[in-house]
C-alpha cells in the first residue's frame, strides 16, 4: 500500500541554487500563490547535476572509404568515481549518437531521455546538403544540448554506456544494449499480459496532475513558439523595407545638392539599424525559438515515460485481477462442496460430463487441484510485477522532480536570454538614432 | 521644325531687360474695381500697350460684381507683370520676384495684410479644427470643414468659417487656372477610393476625414507662405466668415492652342527641370509605396505583441518559479502594441501624409512646366511663321513680275504650297501679273505686321511666364527641401521613440531580475 500522499512536490524552493537562482527567492514572494493544498516545502535538489561537463566542437567531415560523414570532437570533464580519466576527448559521427541514446533508452526505461536532434532535418534538404557550415552549426549546437542534458541527469551520468561513448569510438557495446534489451520503452512491458485493461484502475493522482501540468506546458511551448516566429517573421519584413527605403531616399537626395549629405546619412543610418534588426531576428529565431522547439520535443519524451510508466501499473493490475480470479474460483470450490457453478458454458460441460459418466466429486478435486498450481505459479509472478511497478513509481517520481527543476532552471536561461537579446538590439538602435537626430539639428534648415 | 532665328530669340539671351515690353502701365490696374474686362484678345487693336489685358483669361466669363459677401474673381485681376531681371536669391520671399509689382497688391485690412505677410508667418497658424457631418434639407449629405486663423502667442481667434471640401476643390482650381505658371500647393483627391480600400480596419470614415482635414490645412497654410498667392484676395475672404461662392462657377479650364506639332526643341532649361521632377516623383513615389507596406507589418506586429500578452498570461497562470518574468512579458507585450499605434499614426501624419502631398504637388508642377512649353511652343510657331513670311516676301520683291513663287525653305509646307497653288490659279486666270503681284505683297506685308505683333506679345507672356516658373521652381524646391528634411527628421524620431521604450522597458525588467 503505497501512500502517495505524503509525497510533495517542490515548488521551487529550495532546490540547489546555480549562479542565477539565487533572484528567485523574492522573486516567488511576489506572486500570490493559490495553496489548494498544504504543501510541505520538502528541499529538494537535482544532484550532482555538475559533475559531469560537456562541450562539442570542431565538425570535420570524413570518410571510412566509401561515405563521408562529419564527426564532431566531444570533450568531457568529470568529477565521477567510474570514470578513469577526469578529462577526455573523443571524435563520434551522427550514427554514433544514435545508437546511444537507443542505448541510454533501454537501459533506462524509467528515465526521461532527452531527444536527439532528427536525423532528417527538412531544411537541409531544401537550402543545402548536409555539410554546409549552417547545418552543421545547427547539428552541433543541438548535440550540445542533448548531452548537456543527458550529463546533468544524476542517473545517466553514472551510465557504463555513457562512460564508454565519451571515452572511445567503439560503439559496439551500446548496440549490443539496445539489441538486447527492448528497443523503445513501450516495448519494454513484459508481455505476460493477458487481458486487455485499457484503463489504470487506480489512478494516481500525482501522476495524473503530473501528466496535465505537462500538457499545458506543451500547449503553452506552442502558442508562444508560433507566436515569435511569426514576430520574426514580422521583424525581417521591416528591415527589407527599412533598406528599400533607405536606397529610395538617398537617390531622392542626389537630386539636390544642399540635401545629399543630411540624407546620405539619415540612409546609413537606416542601414545599419536594419543591419541590427535583421540580426536580433535571426538570434531570436536561433536561440529563443530553437530552444522552445527543442523543448517540446523534451515534453515528448517525458509523456512517453509517463505512457510506461502506466503500462507498467496495468501490468500488475492485470496480472493480479487475473490471480484473484483464480483464487476466486478456488474458494468458491471450498466453500461450496455441491457448488454448481451457474452459467450456460459451465450446465453445458455438466451435461456433457454426466454423458461420459464422469465423475463429478472427482472432477471437482481435480479442478482444485490445478487451481492451486496456477495460483501457485502465478503469486510470484505478481509479486514481482508489484515490486516492479512500484520502483517504476518511485524512479518516475524522482523523474518527474528532476524536469521540473531543469525545466525551471532551462526557462529561465531561455527568458533571460531573450531580454538580453532585446535590450541590446535597442540600445544598439537608439543610439544610431539619437546619432541622426543630432545631425538634424546640426544642419539648420 | 527646328528653330531657325536662334539669335533673335530674346528667351535665349540672359539679359531679360533688354525686352521692354511695359513701357507705361504700372498703375494701370488700381481702377480695376470698376472696369469688367470683357473677352480680351491677344490681338490687341491699341498698339502694343497692353493694359487691362488679363492675359490668362482669354475667355473670361462674366463675374458677378462683389456685393460685400460674395466672392468676386474680378476683385482680383492680376497686377500687372514687370518683368525684371530674375534675381538668384535663396529666399524667394516677395512678389516683386514673380515679375509683380507689389503696388498692385490688393489691400484688404491690416489684419489680414499682417497674417498673410511673410515675416509674420510663425505669429499666426491657420487651423481646421473640426469635421462635421451635415445633413442639407435636399436630403444629401457632408462633411464640413471648420477653418480657423489663429494668432499663436494668445490662441486667439481671430476668424472663423466652415467650408465643405467642394469649396477648397473651386479655390485650388480656380488658382491653378489664374496661375498657370506658378505651383499651386495641392489638395486631398476627390475619391480616395484605393485609400478607402486598404484602409486600416477600425474607423475607416474617420480616418479617412481626418487625413483629409490634415491635408486641407496644410494646403491653407502653405497658401499663407507664397509670396504670390498670399496676397490674393480670394484666399482672405475665403478663411472669413460670410464670403461664399456666388454658384457653382464652371472651372476655368485654360487650354492653351496646343497645336498639332508637338516636336520642337525645349528650352534646356525646362528639360532640365523637368527630369528633375520627374526624378524626385518616382524616389517620392517608392517611398510613398514602401513606408505603406512598412506601417502594415508594423501593424501587424503590434498585434502580435498584444497577442503575446495573452499568451504569457496563460503560460504564466502555471505559476512557475519562473512566472513573474512571464508576467514581465505580458505586460511587455500589451504596452509595445499601445505604443506602436501612436507610432502608426504619427507616421501616417508626418511622413505618409506628406509624401502624398508630395506626388500631387510635382504633378501640378510638372503641369506647369507643360503649360510653359506650350507657351514655348506658341511662340516658337509665330516666330517660325514669321521668318517664312518674310522670306517669302523678299523673293516675291526680287522676283521677276513673271516667275512663279517658289517655295522658301522652311517646314511649313503646307501654307506655302497654298501660296504657291494659289499663285499658280492666279497666273492662271491672272489678267493683270504685276497688279496681283503687288496685292500679294501688300497682303504678305499686312500679314508679317500682325505676325510681329503676335510675336511681340506672345513674347511678353513667355517672358513673365519664364520669370514665374523660374522663381517658383526656387521656391518650391527650397519648400521641398525643407518640408523633406522634416520627413526624415520625424522618421528618426519616431523609430528612435519606439526603440528608446523597448529599451526602457527591457533594461528595467533586468535589472529587476538580477536585483533580486
Amino acid at each position: 500500500m503505497d501512500d502517495f500522499n505524503t509525497l510533495t512536490w517542490d515548488t521551487g524552493f529550495g532546490y540547489t541554487p546555480t549562479d542565477e537562482d539565487v533572484k528567485n527567492e523574492e522573486e516567488d514572494s511576489k506572486m500570490e500563490f493559490e495553496e489548494e493544498e498544504h504543501q510541505k516545502f520538502v528541499s529538494f535538489t537535482v544532484p550532482n547535476s555538475d559533475k559531469l561537463q560537456i562541450e562539442i566542437c570542431d565538425p570535420q567531415k570524413e570518410s571510412d572509404g566509401s561515405n563521408f560523414f562529419t564527426t564532431y570532437l566531444i570533450k568531457s570533464k568529470n568529477s565521477l568515481e567510474i570514470y578513469s580519466q577526469k578529462e577526455n576527448e573523443v571524435r563520434h559521427r551522427y550514427t554514433d549518437f544514435i545508437n546511444l541514446n537507443n542505448a541510454l533508452i533501454s537501459t533506462y526505461p524509467s528515465c526521461i531521455i532527452p531527444p536527439l536532434p532528427e536525423k532528417k532535418v527538412i531544411e537541409s534538404f531544401i537550402t543545402g546538403d548536409r555539410f554546409s557550415p549552417e547545418f552543421t552549426e545547427r547539428r552541433r549546437n543541438l548535440l550540445e544540448i542533448y548531452m548537456k542534458r543527458i550529463a546533468r541527469h544524476p542517473v545517466i551520468q553514472n551510465s557504463d554506456i555513457l562512460k564508454n561513448f565519451l571515452e572511445s569510438t567503439d560503439m559496439t557495446r551500446a548496440i549490443e544494449q539496445a539489441k538486447n534489451d527492448n528497443n523503445t520503452v513501450l516495448d519494454g512491458i513484459s508481455d505476460s499480459i493477458v487481458n486487455s485493461f485499457s484503463k489504470i484502475k487506480n489512478t494516481n493522482e500525482k501522476f495524473v496532475k503530473a501528466k496535465e501540468k505537462l500538457d499545458r506546458l506543451e500547449v503553452n511551448l506552442q502558442h508562444v513558439e508560433k507566436l515569435h516566429t511569426n514576430i520574426i517573421k514580422q521583424e525581417k519584413s521591416i528591415e527589407n523595407h527599412m533598406n528599400e527605403f533607405a536606397l529610395a531616399a538617398e537617390k531622392f537626395g542626389e537630386t539636390d545638392v544642399d540635401l545629399e549629405n543630411i540624407v546620405n546619412e539619415f540612409s546609413n543610418t537606416l542601414r545599419n539599424v536594419s543591419k541590427n534588426i535583421g540580426e536580433k531576428a535571426t538570434k531570436e529565431e536561433n536561440v529563443y525559438v530553437g530552444n522552445i522547439k527543442g523543448y517540446i520535443n523534451y515534453c515528448q519524451s517525458y509523456k512517453d515515460t509517463l505512457k510506461a510508466r502506466d503500462q507498467k501499473q496495468m501490468d500488475f493490475e492485470g496480472l493480479s485481477s487475473y490471480l484473484k480470479s483464480y483464487s476466486d474460483e478456488l474458494k468458491k470450490y471450498e466453500n461450496n462442496p455441491a457448488h454448481i457453478s451457474s452459467g450456460i458454458t459451465s450446465f453445458v460441460s455438466r451435461k456433457f460430463d454426466e454423458m461420459k459418466g464422469n465423475d463429478p466429486k472427482l472432477r471437482r478435486e481435480e479442478k482444485m487441484i490445478n487451481l492451486q498450481k496456477k495460483i501457485e505459479e502465478l503469486k510470484p509472478e505478481v509479486e514481482k510485477s508489484e515490486e516492479d511497478s512500484k520502483r517504476f513509481d518511485d524512479d518516475i517520481t524522482k523523474e518527474i522532480e528532476y524536469f521540473d527543476n531543469f525545466q525551471i532552471m532551462d526557462f529561465r536561461k531561455y527568458l533571460n536570454d531573450y531580454i538580453d537579446i532585446q535590450v541590446e538590439s535597442h540600445q544598439k538602435n537608439k543610439k544610431l538614432w539619437d546619432d541622426l537626430i543630432e545631425k538634424f539639428e546640426n544642419t539648420t534648415v | 521644325m527646328s528653330l531657325q532665328a536662334v539669335d533673335s530669340d530674346p528667351l535665349m539671351s540672359p539679359d531679360y531687360e533688354d525686352v521692354d515690353i511695359n513701357n507705361n502701365n504700372i498703375d494701370n490696374n488700381i481702377n480695376n474695381k470698376d472696369s469688367e474686362i470683357e473677352n480680351p484678345t491677344l490681338n490687341d487693336d491699341t498698339e502694343g500697350s497692353f493694359k487691362n489685358i488679363d492675359i490668362e483669361y482669354p475667355n473670361k466669363p462674366n463675374l458677378l460684381q462683389s456685393a460685400g459677401n460674395q466672392i468676386d474673381c474680378s476683385f482680383i485681376t492680376p497686377p500687372e507683370p514687370n518683368v525684371k531681371r530674375l534675381l538668384r536669391s535663396t529666399n524667394i520671399n516677395s512678389i516683386e520676384e514673380y515679375g509683380i509689382d507689389i503696388k498692385s497688391k490688393v489691400h484688404c485690412c491690416d489684419l489680414l495684410d499682417n497674417i498673410f505677410n511673410h515675416d509674420n508667418y510663425n505669429d499666426y497658424f491657420i487651423e481646421i479644427t473640426q469635421a462635421e457631418k451635415i445633413n442639407d434639407f435636399f436630403g444629401s449629405s457632408y462633411i464640413i470643414y471648420t477653418i480657423q486663423t489663429i494668432r499663436k502667442q494668445d490662441h486667439e481667434v481671430l476668424f472663423e468659417t466652415k467650408r465643405r471640401y467642394s469649396e477648397f476643390d473651386m479655390l485650388q482650381k480656380h488658382l491653378i487656372a489664374r496661375f498657370p505658371t506658378l505651383i499651386i500647393p495641392p489638395i486631398p483627391g476627390k475619391s480616395n477610393l484605393i485609400e478607402y480600400a486598404t484602409g486600416s480596419g477600425k474607423n475607416q470614415k474617420d480616418t479617412m476625414v481626418e487625413k483629409r482635414k490634415r491635408m486641407l490645412q496644410t494646403f491653407l497654410n502653405r497658401l499663407r507662405k507664397h509670396p504670390v498667392l498670399c496676397c490674393m484676395h480670394i484666399i482672405h475672404l475665403f478663411i472669413q466668415q460670410g464670403a461664399q461662392w456666388s454658384s457653382k462657377q464652371d472651372i476655368i479650364d485654360l487650354k492653351e492652342g496646343t497645336n498639332k506639332i508637338v516636336s520642337c526643341i525645349d528650352e534646356p532649361r525646362l528639360v532640365i527641370i523637368k527630369d528633375k521632377l520627374n526624378l524626385c516623383l518616382k524616389y517620392i513615389t517608392a517611398m510613398y509605396n514602401i513606408q505603406s507596406e512598412a506601417c502594415k507589418n508594423l501593424q501587424d506586429l503590434s498585434v502580435l505583441y498584444s497577442n503575446s500578452g495573452e499568451i504569457y498570461n496563460c503560460w504564466s497562470m502555471e505559476k512557475d518559479p519562473y512566472a513573474p518574468i512571464l508576467d514581465q512579458f505580458r505586460k511587455t507585450g500589451e504596452t509595445l502594441y499601445t505604443k506602436l499605434q501612436t507610432a502608426l499614426q504619427n507616421m501616417e501624419t508626418y511622413i505618409i501624409d506628406t509624401l502624398v502631398q508630395y506626388i500631387k504637388y510635382i504633378e501640378i508642377a510638372l503641369n506647369v512646366c507643360k503649360v510653359y512649353r506650350n507657351k514655348y511652343l506658341r511662340f516658337q510657331q509665330i516666330s517660325q511663321q514669321l521668318e517664312n513670311k518674310r522670306n517669302y516676301l523678299k523673293h516675291m520683291e526680287n522676283e521677276n513680275a513673271h516667275e512663279p513663287s517658289y517655295e522658301p525653305t522652311g517646314s511649313i509646307g503646307i501654307e506655302n504650297n497654298i501660296l504657291r497653288f494659289r499663285s499658280t490659279i492666279n497666273s492662271f486666270i491672272d489678267n493683270d501679273p504685276i497688279v496681283t503681284r503687288q496685292n500679294n505683297i501688300s497682303s504678305t506685308k499686312d500679314f508679317i505686321n500682325q505676325l510681329e505683333g503676335d510675336q511681340e506679345s506672345q513674347l511678353s507672356i513667355l517672358a513673365i511666364a519664364s520669370l514665374q516658373v523660374d522663381t517658383d521652381i526656387q521656391r518650391f524646391e527650397k519648400e521641398r527641401k525643407d518640408d523633406f528634411i522634416n520627413i526624415f527628421k520625424q522618421y528618426a524620431l519616431i523609430h528612435r521613440d519606439i526603440d528608446a521604450y523597448q529599451y526602457e522597458l527591457w533594461s528595467s525588467i533586468k535589472s529587476q531580475i538580477s536585483n533580486k
